[in-house]
Formats: structure tokens, sequence, C-alpha cells
């Protein structure tokens, strides 16, 4: 069976995408705050981030310290080929199911 | 706090934690600040049982607190995904697939939530619940 992406996997998926090489926890959460305009538990995002990891969605790597986090590292999330793909096919789904319903006659 | 977040989570993720919170928050202190730390006692913990106990503390502590003075709901039915925020009872802000709903067309009238004309073309009916949390019929799908 095919592994799907639930909804808040999903948009942190492509928060993650979309930050490039600039994804770690604070900036995801901070995109997808911004995307949403809700409060999001940075909590609830590495939650998801690992589980994105488990599934090959994501891979993680030590980032750099700065002053500003106490001299320690970022853990930097970049989003894998399965991962774009599960994306796409997410997109593909989305698409179809948002056709207009045929009128019958 | 910096202690229980050092006892619940796990080790291997606390560097990078610490750093999150160290850039977000720096040495201020705010509600937000706690509800990210206990967040990540819970759902990033040393040990399942571990998790199970920060869950259990926030349950107690949660417990005889009453519904939250201010939430967000988010919600979706077949005709799309809509927020409500909430204020001591009174729906004050609410959006419709993330477009915001212009604040003469929220009207409350005790319990009862009613956004004019958000059910496709038709008044949208919301129960919000004393304990927090709201209840409505789902609208159907439309494709205009």
């Amino acid at each position: 069976m095919k592994k799907r992406l639930a909804g808040f996997e999903e948009l942190v998926l492509l928060a993650t995408a979309s930050l490039g090489e600039e994804a770690y926890g604070v900036t995801v959460r901070q995109r997808l705050e911004a995307e949403t305009g809700t409060a999001v538990a940075l909590g609830a995002v590495y939650a998801v981030l690992d589980r994105l990891e488990r599934k090959g969605y994501v891979r993680s790597a030590w980032g750099e310290a700065t002053p500003q986090r106490g001299g320690r590292r970022k853990r930097m999330f970049r989003v894998t080929a399965p991962g774009l793909t599960a994306l796409r096919a997410m997109g593909r789904i989305r698409s179809r199911l948002a056709q207009p319903i045929p009128k019958h006659a | 706090m910096t202690r229980l977040l050092r006892w619940f989570c796990d080790p291997d993720k606390l560097e990078a934690i610490e750093g999150d919170l160290a850039e977000l928050y720096g040495d201020r202190r705010s509600w937000r600040y706690v509800i990210d730390v206990v967040s990540l006692c819970v759902r990033q913990p040393r040990t399942a049982i571990r998790s199970f106990v920060a869950a259990l503390v926030v349950l107690v502590l949660a417990g005889p607190i009453g519904p939250p003075d201010h939430y967000i709901v988010h919600a979706t039915d077949p005709a799309g995904e809509f927020v409500l925020e909430i204020h001591q009872g009174q729906a004050i802000a609410a959006t419709l697939d993330g477009a915001r709903v212009p604040e003469r067309d929220l009207v409350q009238t005790g319990d009862t939530l009613i956004i004019r004309g958000a059910d496709n073309g038709a008044d949208f009916h919301i129960a919000i619940k004393p304990e927090g949390g709201i209840q409505w019929y789902p609208r159907h799908f439309s494709s205009r």
C-alpha cells in the first residue's frame, strides 16, 4: 500500500520544500504560521518532521550554530526525491478532486 | 522549564530544540514559550513513558482550568475550510478558505454564531460550546 500524507504532514513538507536549504524548526514554523495565519506549536512541527523522516520524505543534518542560538546547532531538513514525488502525487489528487461535479441532464 | 525540557526531551534532539527556543524567545518568557516547551516534552520524549507522564501532567493541569479564554478552531466540511477565532465565548474573527469574513457578517446570539452567506449563499449556523469548541451541520460542496 502506498504511504500517504496526512493534511498537516503535507503542509510541513510543502513548507520545508519551499524553504530549500533554510529549513529548520524555527523557519518551518514561521512559514506555516505566515501562510495559514494560525499559531503552530514547535512540538507539532518536530513531531511531523520526525515522522516524515521515518517515511523517507525528508532527511536531516546538523547545520550551523549561531550566537543567537546560544551556540547550539540547527537541525536542517531537506526534502528527498520520494518526498517531492509524494507532494506531486498529492497535488494531482487535489486537482482531480477540485474538478467541478459534472452536470447531468 | 529548561530542566523540565531536559528531563523529558530526547537527548539526540535537545541541542536543536534548545537552540530553536533560544532563537525564538531569547531570555523572554511568555505563554507561547510555555506551550512550546510542553508540546516538545509531550511530542519529542526521551522515552514513551515520559511522553505519557508529560501528557498526564498537562491533562491534570488543564482539567480544573476549564475552557480556554481565547482559542482558534480550524474546521473543514465539503464546502471548504473555515477558521474561527473565539475570545471568551464570542467569535471575534473568521476566515473562509483563507479569506477573512467581514465583521458585519458575523452575528452571534448567545451560543449561536451566524456567518452570513457562508453556506452556499445562505446563512451558516454554528454552535459555540460553553466548554470550548464548536458544532455545526456540514455545508454541502458547491462547484461554483
